[in-house]
């Protein structure tokens, strides 16, 4: 039986062989990390595979890579991503080779100890947050999967960090995030890491007339982060990598959360369910509702 | 209807008072305040009122800049659902409101601090009564002051 990293490798070198793809965007392993990697014809693909931490979304290369024949590793995160790019005519999906792999679920880094053993154990507390609310392990888009097909179901949690947060009294919820913010040196890793952070011009650089104060401060910050929230309302996948790629460690997707939630019970909307699906800000309905308007 | 006191020396100088942006479509609820207005109907005076074309027009970057440019509160006012002057700007703006409105309720703002309100253009005493609600609201919670720790 060959590991899912063998089959893996086979069928890459086998599109290449093919003359399918120009790229392939996947992991490679090193020095015990795993890190997404753009490989070509001539590339080595012996270091090429698919574990527990290959948590990029690898959605994100897409736009330097748009006009070439890519081949490139779909876990759900990446299936809901090219959802919401299709949605928006961002993508070309007929250039696209998407590779399914059962996913094994990410492992959340800070709550790894240094015992690489961990890595094969399947405790869901292990798990990164997003991986304990996702509902489907076997990329369903998939134009060839590799691997066998995971049926074990996830917890299917919920928000715990957005619940605990909210539990706070507003006060506290004010001074939690003002900490939180305080710390943000805006590098803007979130708007880089982010899939759907896809625009040429950011409202951050606008100078005429200048929105933000480039500068950092608490309040500023914060509002940076709100208004990126907004941009995505509708639209995050909640991939979480905003908050993994953050080097403060400010859980940047809670902001995103509210409104992922939000918008599910108000307009029974899921983001990247389909190719179809409008994002929630670009569309209405008559009776939406309107009991905070005076 | 008397005259407000004249401030002199002998009167205290007033306790404090909201400042309010209001953001109004031009086709509606500029015309219905300025009908308030030419029809002497008296109303709080602490509203500063931009004039944009459509409340689909207000970017919730438009509102958060006015908080930190000092208002307490920001009014957003636009055409009654299914009279936009342009067909279905409110209907996106309605969106809009409500995702920026959630977002503010979670980090903390009280929520009478960011309100919206459908005025007709013929709805003069509406908005001068709107205007008196949320002024009310906003002297009960007092001034809107962030804390600008380690700002500059």
């Amino acid at each position: 039986m060959a590991t899912i990293r063998e089959e893996l490798q086979a069928a890459v070198r086998r599109l290449f062989e093919d003359d399918k793809i120009d790229y392939f965007l996947g992991y490679v392993d090193d020095y015990g990390h795993t890190f997404p990697a753009i490989l070509t014809k001539d590339s080595d693909l012996s270091g090429l595979t698919f574990d527990r931490k290959s948590y990029n979304n690898l959605a994100a290369f897409l736009p330097e890579l748009r006009g070439s024949r890519l081949g490139l590793i779909c876990k759900q995160c990446e299936v809901r991503t090219l959802n919401v790019l299709a949605a928006e005519e961002q993508l070309e999906r007929e250039k696209l080779v998407v590779v399914g792999v059962p996913c094994p679920a990410m492992i959340d880094p800070r709550k790894l100890s240094a015992d690489e053993a961990e890595l094969g154990s399947d405790d869901p507390a292990l798990w990164q947050e997003k991986c304990r609310r996702c509902l489907e392990r076997n990329t369903p888009t998939a134009d060839l999967f590799v691997g066998e097909k995971i049926s074990t179901p996830t917890p299917a949690e919920g928000w715990p960090l957005l619940e605990e947060v909210e539990a706070k009294p507003a006060e506290e919820r004010e001074a939690w995030w003002r900490e939180q913010m305080s710390l943000c040196i805006r590098c803007y890793a979130c708007r880089l890491a982010c899939p759907l952070c896809y625009c040429h011009q950011c409202f951050v650089e606008d100078n005429k007339p200048q929105w933000l104060d480039k500068s950092v401060g608490a309040e500023n910050n914060l509002h940076y982060h709100i208004i990126r929230a907004i941009h995505l309302a509708g639209r995050c996948i909640e991939c979480q990598e905003c908050s993994r790629v953050c080097p403060v460690g400010i859980p940047v997707d809670v902001l995103n959360n509210v409104l992922s939630r939000d918008f599910a019970s108000r307009f029974g909307y899921a983001s990247g369910e389909t190719a179809e699906t409008k994002p929630a800000l670009v569309a209405y309905e008559r009776d939406d509702p309107e009991d905070f308007i005076l | 209807m008397s005259d407000p006191p004249v401030p002199n020396e002998s009167t205290p100088a007033p306790a404090w008072e909201p400042n309010i942006v209001g953001f109004l479509c031009n086709w509606c609820s500029y015309a219905g305040a300025d009908l308030a207005g030419t029809s002497r109907i008296p109303y709080a005076c602490n509203v500063r009122i931009i004039r944009v074309p459509c409340s689909g027009r207000v970017d919730p970057l438009m509102i958060l800049r006015a908080f930190r440019e000092g208002a307490d509160g920001v009014l957003v006012s636009g055409c009654h659902p299914g009279d936009c002057h342009y067909i279905e700007g409110n209907y996106y703006a309605r969106r809009k409101f409500i995702a920026l409105k959630q977002l503010l309720d979670h980090v903390g703002v009280d929520p009478r601090r960011l309100r919206f309100s459908w005025v007709s253009a013929s709805e003069g005493r509406k908005w001068a009564e709107v205007v008196e609600t949320v002024t009310r609201e906003l002297l009960e919670i007092g001034p809107y002051r962030y804390d600008r720790d380690g700002d500059d």
